[in-house]
């Protein structure tokens, strides 16, 4: 990258970054972006099929107004490129030499078969690092599987202990397989890079989705490992079996749900209440926090979900925590948009859409560090928008060329 | 000269506990680099969660810690004791990146926040970790997993639609929680080559999840519409039938997802073509999403009949996304790919024995990283530490051992006695639970 185009207070602000991924790693180079670097989103001709996911703005499906695409491309660049094409391998060629990582979400084999798999771009470029995200990885016996978040989530253990004894394993909001994998994908790149700083020398990493999901299981492998035990679904309650997690996570409050966690109760809150019923003698202090007979433990949770209920979810999360005690509401999605924390944190944060005349609100920042802010949010970019200044400003194609080269469905 | 990993020559000095600080520490230790954990005279207190093998409990024999913390060097220091304050500001002059999770405060009364340490060394890098930030209404708050993930509301979106939500069954937000703090941590190392500058970086475990809710947030401001729980079915996407279908066997489960019409005709072929396929209530994808409960009532007919293993077969066969729901058992012992990228590595602890670890998931192929060796016994490294890291005497170390400062002390009691009937947790076990003062 040209040493004026670097940004001085970008971690990544020297880096070039092109963006071939799918749903699969489409968050990995959002990354990328919101640190700074210059991500290249590379779209078919005609536009990304992921325009197509909704939602969608004001529920009209548009190209240029799906929300998972304005979610996930924010910061980015976009040019359109066939690399079906001989003309587009080869302009694929020149923009690699270019590039410091290479992020992308093909089947195993597909990018070696157009002759631009990791080997031939590793040569034209020793210090490029390709990010390979795929569903069970680059070989083994399911490298060839369909995948699809489900289907990972399910196959790396994910989602068994998920749900409750009566229903079906159920799965995470928001294809957090996905979102994992494209986590890591980013965590691995700049391992790399660490790497690359030290050698000059990039590399090839293989980042399978099942795998990662596999990896963040906390207690559920380890039950296996250690007690020969498979980890049931029980809804809330922990694998960590803390003291009081036998007596459920949740409890209802008048308009809704608390979490509590571990199982730590405000006695001297319910007390002043004179709600308390026995619980503060000696003999239950010692058994809210050990093992309880199932007469023991509905006792204990008639008492205290007696004293919840006359409390709204906020006012039992504010005054628990101002005791320090960890008790947590259990928010509607609604309720997070509109949290105060997170408002006051300026996490929301609005991005401008010259096009439509509004500026939109959705997240921003995973993290704040305080010598490279994580950048502005800018605006997902529209088809083809930075074409021009690619092709013309950068590659040196005449306007001629670049109107063949659209009339051949090559950009 | 080639190097084994990829993050040889980086230092890490780490203060964090539990699991979100030493599970992002974790990943740059597999990686080479060169991580001290700074344990109070008791330990960590993951050093008491289960699971135990054979339910021997002891400060060393946690599967919990030994998972979390291999590839790690391990010190006991008092910090509250100001020559242990000292000492941990000897490692840091000498390190590159510190990471604490403590409850917003601490450090700095121990004398070891990033204004501190940036007087023994001007580009450290230093990251915080907690569940709400260092600013805030919530910055007090304590919260572990599975409140982390209520407030964040994905508690909320997980279960059936008219059930009591499900939330994760354990602590996913401190794996989430941890990523941020793993990318600004290499990227702030990356731009510190660059310019010479360190920084702080404030990793808020609450913003770090909420990130990750995909395009649910925009929908509400945007469109002013409130997501809700779906079950297993994938809103906006066009995709029927997309669940879980229980099959043969007990509590054995695969899930099937289709997401366009070439998909839907090779699905009505791997399940033979049934006459149901063809009714207008199904053969289209706007009356598939009508009767879509009928639907996966009709799956279930014939995945009931399989094994998740068939169905998984005769799926992809077809070329159909199917997987059975893999627990634990089926990942450790039969599944190809597991095996295939040797996820579970089995390695020798001094005490537990030979036990498996959860290898990193990922390989970078030169310079792949890998759990390198078990996690530590309570101060095993206080020697190599104190004795040839930081050049300290004999007699030093000695006094230093006398008066407590960083003598392990393994006989102190495990905190979470709960799992005894006779047992319980004093007031001030409680307190302990939540801070690591």
């Amino acid at each position: 990258m040209k040493a004026e185009q670097v940004k001085d207070e970008a971690a990544l602000g020297d880096l070039r970054v092109l963006d071939l991924a799918d749903e699969k790693g489409v968050y990995c180079a959002k990354i990328f972006a919101g640190l700074g670097a210059e991500v290249i989103k590379i779209e078919k001709p005609g536009g990304d099929p992921m325009r197509d996911n909704g939602p969608f703005y004001r529920d009209i499906p548009h190209r240029e107004r799906s929300l998972y695409w304005w979610h996930f491309n924010t910061n980015k660049k976009s040019i359109t490129l066939n690399l079906e094409t001989a003309d587009g391998q080869e302009i694929f060629k020149r923009l690699v030499k270019t590039a410091d990582i290479l992020v992308e979400t093909y089947d195993p084999g597909y990018l070696d078969g157009l002759g631009l798999g990791y080997e031939e771009l590793g040569r034209i470029n020793p210090g490029l690092i390709m990010t390979s995200i795929t569903h069970f990885g680059q070989r083994g016996p399911y490298k060839n599987y369909k995948g699809s978040d489900i289907v990972d989530l399910a196959l790396g253990g994910f989602m068994y202990p998920c749900g409750h004894p009566d229903t079906p394993p159920v799965m995470p909001y928001a294809e957090q397989g996905y979102h994992t994998a494209s986590s890591y994908g980013a965590i691995a790149s700049l391992i790399a890079l660490y790497n690359r700083d030290v050698t000059e020398k990039g590399q090839h990493i293989d980042i399978p989705i099942q795998a990662c999901a596999a990896f963040s299981l906390e207690f559920a492998n380890l039950w296996h490992i250690y007690w020969g035990q498979v980890l049931p679904r029980r809804g809330t309650r922990h694998g960590s079996q803390l003291p009081g997690s036998n007596l459920g996570n949740l409890v209802k409050a008048k308009d809704g749900h608390v979490c509590v966690f571990p199982g730590i109760l405000p006695l001297d809150w319910m007390e002043a209440d004179g709600m308390v019923a026995d619980l503060k003698e000696p003999e239950w202090a010692l058994k809210i926090y050990a093992r309880t007979t199932p007469e023991e433990e509905q006792h204990v949770v008639e008492v205290r979900d007696n004293w919840a209920q006359t409390y709204t979810k906020a006012e039992l999360f504010e005054g628990c925590q101002n005791m320090h005690i960890p008790w947590a509401s259990v928010n509607t999605f609604a309720e997070m948009c509109n949290d105060r924390h997170l408002w006051e944190h300026s996490f929301f944060v609005e991005i401008e859409h010259p096009e439509l005349g509004e500026t939109l609100t959705d997240s921003g920042a995973p993290c704040v560090m305080h010598a490279t802010p994580w950048n502005k949010v800018k605006r997902a970019p529209l088809i083809g928008e930075h074409n021009l200044e690619i092709y013309q400003g950068e590659l040196g194609f005449s306007k001629e060329q670049l109107v063949l080269l659209a009339e051949g469905r090559i950009i | 000269m080639e190097r084994k990993y990829p993050l040889e020559g980086l230092r890490v000095v780490d203060f964090s506990w539990v699991l979100a600080g030493p599970g992002a520490a974790r990943m740059l230790a597999d990686h080479g680099a060169e991580v001290i954990k700074i344990e109070r005279p008791s330990g960590d207190i993951s050093r008491d969660v289960i699971p135990f093998r054979n339910d021997v409990r002891g400060k060393n024999l946690s599967g919990y810690y030994n998972n979390i913390n291999r590839s790690k060097y391990g010190v006991t220091i008092n910090l509250a004791d100001p020559r242990g304050k000292d000492l941990a500001l000897r490692l840091i002059k000498r390190a590159d990146v510190v990471v604490e999770n403590f409850t917003v405060g601490v450090m700095k009364r121990l004398g070891l926040d990033y204004e501190a340490t940036k007087e023994v060394k001007p580009d450290i890098i230093y990251v915080s970790m907690s569940p709400c930030g260092q600013t805030g209404p919530y910055k007090d708050y304590i919260s572990l997993g599975p409140t982390l993930q209520a407030i964040a509301g994905s508690t909320y979106m997980m279960g059936f639609p008219d059930h009591e939500a499900a939330g994760f069954g354990w602590s996913y937000s401190d794996y989430s929680g941890g990523w941020p703090a793993q990318f600004a941590i290499l990227a702030a190392l990356h731009y510190r080559r660059r310019t010479g500058k360190g920084q702080y970086v404030d990793v808020s475990q609450l913003e770090a999840n909420c990130v990750l809710h995909g395009a649910g947030i925009l929908d509400y401001f945007v469109n002013k519409r409130e997501a809700k729980p779906t079950g297993n079915r994938l809103p906006h996407r066009g995709a029927v039938p997309h669940g879980a279908y229980r099959c043969k066997g007990d509590d054995r489960w695969c899930v099937i997802s289709v997401f366009d019409e070439k998909e839907w005709q090779s699905f009505c072929m791997a399940i033979g073509d049934p006459a149901w396929t063809k009714d207008e209530k199904f053969s289209t994808l706007v009356s598939r999403t009508q009767n879509i409960d009928e639907l996966d009532r009709l799956i279930e007919e014939w995945t009931i009949k399989r094994t998740p293993e068939k169905v998984m077969e005769i799926m992809q066969r077809a070329g159909v996304a199917a997987g059975v729901v893999q627990n634990s058992q089926d990942l450790i012992k039969r599944d190809p790919q597991m095996k295939e990228y040797q996820f579970f590595k089995e390695m020798e602890h001094p005490e537990v024995g030979r036990i498996a670890y959860e290898n990193v998931p990922f390989k970078l192929q030169d310079t792949p990283g890998e759990a390198r060796w078990p996690a530590p016994l309570l101060g095993q490294h206080n020697e190599y530490v104190f004795s040839e890291l930081l050049g300290m005497s004999r007699e030093e170390i000695q006094k230093l051992t006398e008066d407590g400062v960083i003598a392990p002390q393994p006989e102190v009691g495990l905190v979470f006695a709960g799992y005894k009937e006779d047992e319980a947790l004093s007031e001030k076990e409680k307190k302990s639970l939540m801070s690591n003062e």
